[in-house]
């Protein structure tokens, strides 16, 4: 992964620092791109370069539409790209999208693809691209974060992106590009899916010229100083970590008093998040290609009687069961399985199957916490006597939860959490006001908790008796050197 | 140049230069068990050669022995006794406080395939089992071409556009999606064994295969038999690998 990274990063610096008489140079050859094309991206940007190719319904952002001589990411004043811009996005893919980072093709074959895709529009790109001169870099710091949040406000950009930028502004369901069709947000505090790239420089450019052929427009003139697209930048950076920092593990943390109901309790925000990455159902029909929640931040805790896991995830907007405007209730759910037996055998992941069933410790808006038995998807059945509860809150596109649970179980059906033995787990969860219900859905494979032991003191006790036993046996060779010698 | 003479500033210099080599000569980098694994051949190898006649583990020792006795290096020894404890004493540290990690899934990654399947109702043999479209050379191009299209519309989420193991969803898979362009999978296989992985998926796994957590969907739902023969014959194309032959006998 990372030597993927490194490779990709030089490859961009290679184009971006590439001077205009060696890129002319470097020119690719239209002709030779065609082959390239056909292989490598017709699948999806189509034979004509229409974005019509055989993956295009399945997807979203759907694939550019090269006929259109749009482009979303570039560095220049004008509706031109520069070469570099594409070269980039060829090498460096698009992420959140199906756009992959094309690096691992020779940079001929980039180049030369680069020539074709642009033939598809000669007319429309016949202008000479007019780079951006972004205003004088501003280092980050409070002050320039504060001046950037009201920035942020000024110029609307909470109507879309919302005001912590969880993409859930009042107008982020209407959102359409060019084409029609509807393109949410970005989601400013997941900065690892900004399509043009997460460094400062390239969230600087896309304040100053937009986002061509999406709603998102250029902000270098409407801003009150030209320096105020980098006051902005250091507050979209504030806004979310660098990374999502996957855990493989899951850990729940042996706490000594009661363990807060509150989703916003002091207790939760002391706690490490354990994120997982979720992904789209794509096993059972209907099918969930593009799938709205992406990732859960997990914290856990327990005493000597009860378990809590405190879930946060993303959600533009909070919805209930309405069938009839095609709305459905946010949920989430946690999957156990049933018993938990040593060895690594499980229920199969998707919610069991017929002979493997597996326990569900559930959430829904609007109905709470519940406990069920699932023997597949189509299957859940609720246990009677659940003994599980929980409360939510949510505010500014983002759900916070806590669920609750005695640490024993009293029947066969729902497992009995032990210390420091590795537990299997899995997530699901909906997004129902983006139509997700049933097999519609983000899910995960099984992945592990573990209740760390509590209060481990190993760590201050090993260390010192390991010093102290070392210093002795030193003393003693020294003492029977000198009584030889 | 009477300090390299000297056994001991010899046996140091091996071990550092034998670290170095290994920890940085190596790519991708070997993991530390390996290395420690290394190291302790090294040294057993140092230690030989230091001792190989009486004059040279002499000479070795020499060093060690005026630190502990000489009491013109008092000094050098108070600083000895207290920074080696301190050192030991701050390993252990970093090992009692090593956060648990998850433990690792065992699993036969090339199962042994059932000698037939139940393909939609109907009986496939798959052991001796070879592509039947492969006969038909004048149609080549056309199953390759409908494979890319079955490729791209329901593998590429997992398997990515370049056949690498490296689509949309693969980060949050574990077991990850296999790398088609990875000599190890697809080049060293029998197509009937893609057949029988690509029908059955991940819920047909024997149970060493961990069939539980393998998110790879039992195609026979969704492909006609035909359809996966040809989303195999893509596979091969578009990677230039070469399937497996069955051995003669069969």
């Amino acid at each position: 992964m990372t030597a993927r990274h490194l490779a990709v990063a030089a490859a961009v610096a290679l184009a971006l620092s590439g001077a205009p008489s060696r890129a002319a140079a470097q020119a690719g050859d239209a002709g030779a791109g065609k082959a390239v094309y056909e292989r490598k991206c017709a699948g999806c940007h189509g034979e004509k370069g229409d974005g019509k190719g055989p993956a295009a319904e399945l997807l979203a952002p759907k694939p550019r539409d090269f006929t259109a001589g749009l482009y979303k990411i570039r560095s220049t004043a004008n509706k031109v790209p520069t070469d570099q811009d594409l070269f980039r996005i060829i090498t460096a893919g698009m992420p959140g999208t199906s756009m992959p980072a094309w690096a691992v093709l020779p940079e001929r074959d980039r180049r030369n693809v680069l020539a074709y895709i642009k033939t598809f529009a000669a007319e429309k790109l016949k202008e000479a691209p007019k780079k951006v001169e972004l205003p004088k870099e501003v280092a980050s710091s409070a002050e320039s974060i504060k001046r950037g949040k009201e920035m942020f406000e000024a110029i609307e950009c909470h109507k879309c992106h919302g005001t912590e930028g969880r993409a859930d502004g009042p107008s982020h369901a209407e959102l359409k590009d060019e084409w029609g069709n509807p393109l949410p947000p970005a989601n400013l505090t997941k900065r690892w899916t900004f399509r043009g790239g997460a460094g400062r420089t390239e969230i600087a450019m896309r304040l100053a010229n937009g986002v061509l052929g999406t709603p998102m427009p250029a902000f270098l003139d409407s801003v009150e100083k030209p320096e105020d697209i980098w006051h902005l930048t250091n507050f979209i950076l504030s806004l979310g970590p660098e990374s999502p920092n996957y855990a493989t593990l899951v850990t729940v943390t042996a706490v000594a008093g009661p363990l807060p109901d509150d989703p916003n309790a002091e207790l939760w925000k002391n706690l490490a998040p354990n994120n997982i990455a979720l992904m789209g159902q794509v096993i059972v029909d209907p099918r969930n290609f593009n799938p709205s929640i992406d990732l859960v931040s997990v914290r856990a805790a327990y005493n000597d009687t009860e378990i809590a896991f405190h879930l946060t995830w993303d959600d533009p907007t909070q919805s209930v069961d309405e069938p009839a405007k095609k709305l459905f209730a946010d949920a989430i759910s946690l999957q156990f399985p049933p018993q938990i037996t040593a060895g690594g055998e499980r229920p199969y992941f998707l919610m069991g199957d017929g002979s493997d069933g597996v326990y569900l410790l559930r959430w829904e808006n609007g109905k709470g916490v519940s406990e069920a038995t699932a023997n597949g998807p189509a299957k859940i059945g609720a246990i009677a006597g659940g003994e599980a509860r929980g409360k939510a809150a949510y505010a500014n596109g983002r759900y916070r939860l806590v669920i609750k649970r005695p640490l024993a179980s009293k029947d066969a059906a729902r497992p009995t959490f032990t210390p420091a033995v590795f537990t299997p787990i899995a997530f699901q969860a909906w997004d129902g006001g983006a139509g997700e219900t049933g097999t519609k859905m983000s899910v995960t494979s099984w992945y592990y908790l573990r209740l760390e032991e509590p209060q481990s003191n190993r760590r201050f006790v090993i260390p010192p008796v390991v010093a102290i036993l070392t210093l002795a046996a030193m003393l003693l060779v020294v003492r029977i050197a000198k009584g030889r010698a | 140049m009477n300090l390299l003479r000297s056994r001991f500033v010899q046996a140091v210099l091996i071990l550092v230069i034998a670290f170095v080599v290994l920890r940085f000569g190596i790519r991708p980098a070997a993991p530390w068990s390996v290395l420690t694994l290394y190291m302790s051949i090294v040294l057993l190898a140092v230690l030989v050669f230091v001792s190989s006649d009486s004059d040279s583990w002499r000479d070795f020792v020499r060093p060690i022995r005026a630190l502990v006795v000489d009491p013109d290096q008092r000094v050098g020894l108070l600083v000895f006794l207290i920074v080696l404890p301190l050192l030991l004493g701050y390993y252990a540290y970093t090992q009692a406080a090593a956060k648990p990690q998850a433990p690792p899934e065992l699993r036969a990654v090339h199962p042994a395939p059932p000698a037939s399947i139940q393909f939609r109702g109907k009986e496939i043999q798959i052991a001796g089992l070879d592509n039947p479209l492969r006969k038909d050379q004048a149609s080549f191009k056309r199953h390759v071409a409908a494979g890319a299209e079955i490729y791209i519309r329901n593998c590429v989420y997992c398997h990515g556009d370049n056949l690498d193991g490296k689509g949309h969803f693969a980060h949050g898979f574990n077991p990850p999606p296999a790398n088609f362009q990875d000599p190890g999978t697809i080049a060293m296989l029998q197509e009937a064994f893609l057949f029988w992985r690509i029908a059955k998926g991940g819920p047909g796994l024997p149970k060493e295969s961990t069939p539980w957590n393998s998110v790879m969907p039992a195609w026979e739902d969704r492909l006609t038999e035909e359809q996966t023969w040809q989303v195999i014959m893509y596979l091969y194309d578009a990677t230039g690998q070469h399937p497996r032959r069955w051995e003669e006998g069969h």
